[in-house]
């Protein structure tokens, strides 16, 4: 029963059915057929939205949206030209600090992707970089968009594993550095073989102006976090507070948004949050019917009987998140299908919760970039207008050093934990 | 189809509004806490239902604007079955949406009696947002089924 189920859900999916259709259609036939009753199917499709925690999700979506209706993103991008620009790889050096700036502003990477990409795509193509690499770039460097808090999927997660989402995003700090630095490594090595251009080197005045007009763009993920880490706030609390802040800083500190614009905000974050909500929705019905097959039972015996479980469970947790990250795309989908199957294992063999969602959030985030639904490969195509495939061989190069970066966050669990403990206490 | 764009902005209106209320909601209630050390009594329970009309209705425009998550390889491939294609994919999505109208009336219908605890609203209001979204959503996919015969074939819609 449960095999053919999994048969219909990745063969409509396959097909092209919306993903959350192709949840919710093959996890409620589970319920028509074998007689469960189907008010329990409508109950579980409803009850994401019912719960308080997700209500982060349309509050940091909305943060985004007025963060990146407003000047923020250009402001965000000028400093970090001033601080990394004359380095080799100028813009693309640019690009991945300025996501990774951007990252603290907003909870998703594929809002990154547009943003970021819609200023740097062409302004790279001007000064001469090809097009593949300005579109392998951005699509890279956007990764950092749900590790470096906020984050949705760590939300998400948090929700799912009954952790604090304090934790989750301190924990994302150094992850997110990782992912960054590589890249930046990356970039320095690829723009010196090519002779890439760089940015003049910034007087001292320019990087003090610069970085005074983006402080309190800069100020916005220390107040975010420290207000959830300090227990000030919930993250719900903290989502709504952003939103506050973010629409004071567009419309009365930079004011480069009007009250005009406040209708077609809200009507962007709709869809983002409709499309978000309804694949949570679906993949919680079909995320049930797992739980109620045992499936997790199953895999703690059979992982408690091998020998040297806890590594191979690990690289088990890395194999099948890559999978569904590159086809399943949606992060959140993704989480709420496999977190009530790994977690249950992850306890057994005594994997901290938190560290098992970074794990699996780093590897949505490097599917976020491999077709074929790679969302941030994507939008970066789309802005430069260049087929799917033709931009991934130009993100290559980012691939192996970041699944190198996974490898590590995956086996030294010192790295990820460190920062919440420091913070929160064991 | 006149009909269909008024629905349409309606359906924008009220997302907009309710997303504008929750924001104002969770706010004052925040305020009020730490302002002035009280709650905003009905936001605890109150929010939650709004936020699942929301995002039911939010997701029910989503199908109308292609909003939603989709693996397109085999769809963008498919070339001349394109179209065939199409049909099959918006039949999956009538038969789902269709589910949801009957099975989320009878549980909305079954929770008319139950109230909620503080503002003593019935339960079954909250799950009419199911069956009323999932009507939406099939006006919307027969909108595109019959475009798929009657207009020229549309422009890639957004992903």
């Amino acid at each position: 029963m449960i095999l053919a189920i999994f048969a219909v859900l990745f063969g409509l999916i396959f097909l092209g059915v919306p993903i959350a259709v192709a949840l919710a259609i093959s996890a409620g036939s589970y319920f028509v057929f074998s007689g469960v009753p189907v008010s329990i199917f409508i109950q579980q499709l409803t009850s994401g939205a019912g719960s308080f925690p997700l209500l982060a999700i349309p509050f940091f979506i909305l943060a985004g949206v007025l963060m990146s209706t407003g000047g923020i993103a250009r402001r965000l991008i000028d400093f970090a030209n001033k601080v990394v620009g004359f380095m080799w790889g100028g813009l693309a050096q640019v690009s991945i600090v300025g996501s990774m700036f951007f990252a603290g502003v907003s909870g998703s990477s594929a809002a990154d992707s547009a943003v970021i990409g819609n200023i740097l795509i062409p302004e790279m193509e001007r000064k001469g970089y090809t097009k593949g690499f300005a579109v392998a770039i951005n699509a890279a460097s956007s990764t950092v968009g749900i590790i470096i808090p906020p984050s949705i999927p760590m939300v998400i997660y948090a929700w799912m594993a009954d952790v604090s989402v304090g934790r989750m995003f301190l924990a994302g700090f150094v992850p997110g550095l990782l992912f960054g630095l590589i890249q930046m490594v990356v970039t320095y090595i690829l723009a010196k073989r090519g002779d890439f251009p760089r940015e003049p080197v910034p007087t001292v005045r320019s990087v003090v102006t610069s970085f005074r007009e983006s402080f309190l763009a800069l100020l916005f993920p220390v107040l975010v976090l420290g207000g959830i880490v300090a227990g000030v706030v919930t993250p719900t609390e903290a989502g709504v507070v952003a939103v506050f802040y973010a629409f004071l800083l567009g419309i009365f500190v930079y004011r480069d948004m009007t009250m005009r614009a406040l209708p077609g905000v809200l009507l962007e974050a709709t869809y983002a949050t409709g499309a978000v909500m309804l694949v949570i929705g679906a993949a919680t019905t079909f995320s049930w019917i797992l739980a109620v097959e045992q499936i997790p039972g199953q895999l703690v015996a059979w992982f408690n009987a091998l020998e040297g479980g806890r590594i191979l469970f690990l690289l088990f947790v890395n194999v099948i998140c890559l999978f569904l990250g590159t086809f399943i795309g949606g992060t959140g989908a993704a989480i709420i299908l496999i977190t009530p199957i790994l977690l249950p294992v992850a306890t057994a063999l005594g994997i901290d919760p938190v560290h098992l969602g970074i794990i699996m959030i780093a590897n949505l985030a490097i599917g976020l970039f491999t077709p074929p639904v790679g969302s941030t490969l994507f939008i970066s195509c789309r802005i430069a207008e260049m087929p799917i495939l033709t931009g991934f061989k130009h993100c290559v190069p980012f691939f192996f050093p970041l699944v190198g970066v996974l490898i590590l966050i995956t086996y030294a669990p010192e790295m990820v934990l460190i920062v919440p403990r420091l913070f929160l206490g064991p | 189809m006149a009909g269909l764009k008024l629905l349409h902005r309606l359906n924008v209106i009220a997302c907009q509004v309710l997303l504008g209320a929750i924001v104002i909601s969770v706010l004052i209630d925040v305020a009020m806490r730490y302002l002035l050390n009280r709650g905003f009594v009905a936001s605890g329970e109150f929010v939650p239902y709004l936020f699942i009309w929301f995002s039911f209705l939010a997701a029910s425009l989503g199908f109308r604007q292609g909003e939603h998550f989709v693996v397109d390889v085999v769809l963008n491939a498919a070339g001349r079955a394109r179209t065939a294609l199409q049909v099959v994919i918006h039949t999956v999505e009538l038969v789902l949406f269709l589910g949801l109208i009957y099975f989320g009336w009878e549980i909305a219908m079954q929770q008319m009696a139950q109230l909620t605890p503080y503002l003593g609203l019935p339960f079954g209001i909250v799950y009419l947002s199911v069956p009323l979204s999932a009507t939406l959503m099939t006006v919307f996919t027969l909108e595109k089924l019959f475009g798929l015969f009657t207009a020229p074939p549309p422009k890639d819609e957004k992903p």
